[in-house]
This record gives structure tokens, sequence and C-alpha cells, in this order.
């Protein structure tokens, strides 16, 4: 697979979607609006919301889109890889393309969605004048770590999911237990500090999530030696993903 | 250039995907095996054509699809000098709701194409795809020819190394056949090699340089297209005769007018056909070149002695129109009418275009079955005529004909 298929497979999936829509690649910007006006005008305006421990209106608006935004790139990369080679079947039944390069495309173009609702928070947060942390120059390095854990455990549970196709399913479920077992609507401060603590060593989302916390919102620093360890874990698993999906490719053209 | 080596490939099958996953788990075996291609190997030089032929089930399909990539085999060795496209590959990723344009590039990189080759080829692609302004149309305003022309159009111009073409060289009309054959004739004269599967036998004779019949995963024959599709015949016929007898015997039951034909069968039921067979002097079987000797043989049962017999048979092509018929009181031949069961055999100059024919076989009294018919049997046989014996011919047959040049008319 050559780059410009792997950027073709990217535009159909970011562009081509809408072809035949008379909106079209405008729809890619109206969902992440939609998503901040939720957050930030309900929860912080409307409900008036508010994070202990800092001052501001917008506070916790800030917190909940600054994990949220990663959470759904990191989820909708995990449950699209996982399914990517029963969903590309038509097209892997008749074409010898490499199987563990062609998620690639699944991947760059959640990075794009990540990237363009990040512009609109980016957009919002200079509108209302909140101050810059020098923390988020770190933000495409924890995101790069965040997606490589998604692209390694996606392509194992892709290749589960040729023989097993309750796989889907299972990913569904999991990602939302996932969700809530991340700091991400709710704060660190309401959990017991030794349950908290258990579930940092088991969560590799919680010190991702709480550095993207701190690029944007309070005092904490980024959690570096939590993050060098997520970081040996995803390679880790994409080095896994990489390996199994080689062992059993013969399997998968199979079966497909 | 391909090089195909010693290749196995088998497939488990099992009865649901999971029981793949428990057969790891539990190390009991949960598959039934089969193995679509057993040592395999021959090899197709730049510039030549293989063509492959075998029954539904010989494992053709297997081994485009370990060429292209689509599959991996368990042993043995693929060496593919280049790029390998092919007609599998039609139209694979094209989306409905993008323009012709737009599919142009979906379909091309995934086919290996690069962009600055898309690019490059883009205009020859549509010139060659006759679509016009059609082609800033999105391709579900097509029809399914025009999808294809598309199809087609992209493949030729991906300039493989190698082409795999399967039976679907049948893309629209004969117009853009006929370009479709002369786009891969050039192609083959510019080097590339070509391998077709199809089962026409007239089309791999007439543009093979080497055949391989496939049987059961095995290579049966590797050789002279020619001789391998008089070995693929044999094959053919071997199980075709054990369907004749069969039928007959069922047939015999409940007496004429009952042999599961789909033709008229008809007749007084004094006099009986009991098979019908057809070979090929040189091919054995029941597919033959134009103009080889070739010998029909009727099987007839008399029921009680008649005075007079006419055997006759009648040849026609795919339409029903008929092409040739004759019988024993045209050619002056008394047909033996004593109770009993006789054979007959008509040696026929089978000088015809190449197409597949059926054969109707007539039991009667003198010259023709309209006074007394004692059994008509529409599509009793049929036989495949493919390639040509002698000098070709146009039209529906081969007249015979002789050329002299006349002296001293020069300018």
């Amino acid at each position: 697979m050559n780059p410009s298929l792997v950027w073709n497979f990217t535009r159909q999936e970011l562009v081509d979607r809408y072809a035949g829509s008379s909106l079209g690649f405008a729809w890619a910007f109206i969902q992440p609006l939609v998503l901040l006006f939720i957050f930030v005008v309900i929860f912080g305006g409307i409900m008036g919301a508010r994070l202990p421990g800092v001052e501001g209106g917008w506070a916790y608006s800030i917190y909940l889109v600054a994990g949220m935004l990663p959470w759904l790139a990191f989820s909708a990369t995990l449950m699209r890889t996982s399914t990517v080679f029963v969903d590309k079947q038509g097209v892997l039944s008749k074409v010898g393309l490499s199987l563990p390069v062609l998620p690639l495309f699944i991947v760059i173009a959640e990075t794009v969605t990540f990237a363009i609702a990040l512009g609109l928070f980016a957009l919002l947060l200079v509108s209302i004048d909140h101050p810059w942390r020098l923390q988020v120059l770190a933000l495409p390095l924890v995101f790069a770590v965040q997606q490589a854990l998604a692209l390694g455990l996606g392509l194992l549970l892709a290749t589960l999911n040729v023989f097993l196709r309750d796989v889907r399913e299972f990913v569904a479920v999991l990602t939302q237990l996932w969700f809530w077992l991340t700091p991400i609507v709710w704060v660190p401060g309401i959990v017991d500090t030794g349950l908290y603590s258990r579930l940092y060593r088991l969560n590799p989302l919680l010190p991702l999530t709480e550095s993207y916390h701190a690029m944007f919102i309070g005092e904490a620093v980024l959690p570096l030696k939590a993050l060098a360890g997520v970081a040996a874990l995803a390679l880790a698993a994409l080095a896994l993903g990489w390996f199994t999906v080689r062992w059993l490719e013969r399997e998968i053209r199979d079966t497909l | 250039m391909i090089q195909v080596d010693n290749v196995c490939k088998q497939f488990r099958l099992y009865r649901r995907p999971v029981d793949r996953v428990k057969e790891r788990l539990f190390r009991r075996s949960f598959h039934s095996v089969h193995q679509a291609l057993d040592n395999v190997s021959f090899s197709v030089p730049s510039g030549q054509t293989l063509g492959i032929i075998g029954h539904n089930g010989a494992g053709k399909s297997t081994l485009l699809k370990l060429l292209n990539g689509v599959l991996l085999p368990d042993s043995g060795r693929i060496h593919a000098g280049g790029r390998i496209t092919g007609l599998l590959e039609l139209g694979t990723g094209f989306n409905v709701d993008l323009s012709g344009l737009a599919n142009i590039e979906n379909n091309g990189l995934l086919i290996g194409m690069s962009r600055e080759e898309v690019n490059a080829r883009r205009e020859a692609i549509i010139d060659f795809s006759e679509l016009g302004d059609f082609i800033h149309e999105p391709l579900r305003t097509y029809s399914s020819g025009m999808v294809m022309r598309l199809g087609f159009a992209i493949a030729i111009h991906a300039q493989p190394d190698t082409f795999l073409v399967d039976e679907a060289l049948a893309v629209g009309d004969a117009h853009f056949q006929q370009k479709c054959y002369r786009a891969i004739r050039a192609f083959r004269e510019g080097g590339g090699s070509i391998l077709l599967v199809s089962h026409d036998l007239n089309a791999i004779k007439r543009l093979s340089d080497q055949a391989l019949l496939l049987d059961h995963g095995r290579v049966f024959e590797l050789g002279e297209p020619e001789a391998v599709v008089n070995s693929y015949n044999f094959l053919v016929a071997q199980q075709g005769d054990a369907d004749v007898v069969m039928r007959s015997d069922s047939g015999s039951e409940d007496g004429t007018g009952a042999h599961g034909h789909q033709g008229a069968d008809y007749g007084d039921g004094r006099a009986q056909i009991v098979a019908l067979s057809v070979a090929g002097n040189d091919s054995r079987g029941s597919t033959v070149s134009a103009g080889e000797t070739t010998r029909i043989r009727v099987r007839y049962q008399v029921n009680q002695a008649l005075p007079e017999l006419t055997v006759g048979i009648l040849v026609r092509d795919r339409f029903g129109q008929d092409i040739f018929g004759t019988n024993t009181y045209q050619l002056g031949v008394t047909a033996a009418s004593g109770a009993g069961e006789w054979v007959l055999d008509f040696t026929v100059d089978m000088a015809i275009a190449p197409g597949r024919y059926s054969l109707s076989v007539a039991l009667h009294t003198e010259e023709n079955h309209l006074d007394t018919c004692h059994h008509w049997r529409d599509l009793a046989g049929g036989f495949e005529v493919a390639g040509v014996h002698g000098p070709r011919f146009t039209g529906v047959c081969r007249l015979p004909t002789t050329v002299r040049a006349i002296p001293g008319n020069g300018v």
C-alpha cells in the first residue's frame, strides 16, 4: 500500500462519506460545534457546573472538552480499527492489500476530525481570553501515544473479529465501561485516593487524560513517568498487534 | 514473467468461524480439509499468454487469488516480476455516489497505480471508456455496461506486468469487446504476460501460447493449447458418458417423451434413439476444431422389423437455426431396420464456424419425417467447435475454395 492509497482511503473516509449530501464537508464542522455548544453553553452556562478548586465559570466546560475530544478520537479509532478487516472485506477479497497497514487510514481520519474539533476549541479559548499553558506543546506527542495504543489494540481485536464477530459488540461495551473508568466527566477528587491510584495503574488512559487536563486548565504538571509507561505500553500493543496480524494473515485471508 | 513453484493451498472448512478459535483453544480438530491446489508449478515468460482451464472447483480462482495476493499459499513459491492486476478487481472500490472521474482515482490507486500514473493516464482512460461527458456524473446514473467499461478502461491502463483475465472478457457490446481484445493483444505485444482463465475453449486456443489444465487442484496437463483442450474434453467426456447412460436408463421405463429433455421428443415408438455421441478424430471428445473430421454415432433400437428406415441428423447453432442436416436416404445408404439395436456412424468434415451446436436425431421413413416419424429427438446431443484446422474463414461455414492467380493482368 503506497502513501497515496492510504491518503485516498482517508479522503474517502472524511470527504466521500458526505458525497451526495448538499452541505458536504461542512458536516465535519457541524458535529464538533454542536458538541462544544452542549458542553460549554449547557453544562457551563445554563447548568452552571463548577470545577472544584478552580476559579471561573468556564473551568468545568474546559475540563470536559479537554478530556472528551481526545477520548472521542481514541474510542472511534479503537472501534473502527477493530472491525476494519470485516468492514473492508469487499476490497480485501479482490486486491492484495497489506493487512497491518490498512487501518492507518482510520488513525489519520480520526486525527483530522480531532484536529478540526481542537481548532474550534482553541478559537473558543481565545474568544474567552483563557490563559494558555505551556504544557499544551506536548499535545501532539501525547496524542500520538494515544493513537498508537488505539491502533495496537485495534489490530489485535480486528484479527479476533474475523473469527469471532461478537468482537464488535464487545468493543462497544468495553469502550462504554472504559469511558466511565476515566476521569472525563468526573474529577479525580471525588474518588477514594486508594482506589484512584489502583485505577491509575490499570487504566492507561488515565495518565493521558490527566495530561490533557494539565494542558488546558489548573496548575498540574504532566505526569511524565506515567506517560512514559503508557508510551511503552502503546509500542508493545502496536508490536503485538502487528505480529498477530502477520502470524494469522493466511487464516484471516482464507476466512474473509 | 511469472514463476510458480510447487504451490499448495489448503482450505480448512469450518462450519462456523468460531470453530477456528475453539480449535486453537481446545487443541481438537473442528475442520474438514479441502485441497484447492496441490503442488502446482508453471512459468509464463514475458509477452506470453497462459490459458487455464478446468472444471468448476478445479482451483482456477484460487490460483488467481494467490497470484494477486488476496490469498497466501501454504507452501511453495510464487515469483511475479512486478505488478499483477486483472479483471478480478474490475471496479473494486467504486463508490456509486462519486463521479466516474473520482472513481478512476479510487480504483486506480487500489489496483496499484501511483497518483502520478493516475494523473498521466486519466485522459486515456476516459477516452477508452467512451463515457464522454458522463464521466462527471455520479456512478449510480450509469448503466451496468458503462460501469464495466470504466472498470476495464482503468484496468488496461494500469499497465501491470501481468494481467489476470477472468471469464469477464465479455464487457459491453461487440464493438467494445473487440476493443478490449485489441488492447489485450497490444498489451501482450508490449511484453506483458497474460493469464487467461476461461470456459471459452475457443478463446483459450486462439489467445494462448500455452495452456494449463487443472483437475482437482493438480496440474493434469501443461503444454500446447490444442492438445490441452483435447485432454480437457476427454475429461469432460468421461464424466458426460456416465450422465448419458443414466439418462437413457431412467428414460426407458416410461417410454419416449420423458427423457428430461427440453426440446421436442416424439414419435410412434416403433424405433427409438438410444444414444448419441460426438467425437473428433483428433480431440476424441465433443469439442472439435473447425474442419476436423468428426464422427457422430447414433445408437438406435428397432422394436419390430420395419420395411425400411431412414436415420437423420440435424446440426443447429445456439440460436436454434438449422445449419446442416442429412440422412441415410439423401446419402443413398440403407440403414439397418431389422428388430434389434443398431449403430450408425456419420462422418462429417465439421467445417463450420466456432461456437456451440446442438444435434437433433430422427428415425423416420423415406426422405423426411413428415409422413411417418418413429422418433424425433431435439437436443439429443451437442458439441462445440473451437479453433480452426486449416485456413481460417469468415461466416457460418467453410465452403471448399481454391484460388488461382491469372497471369498477365498486371499494369
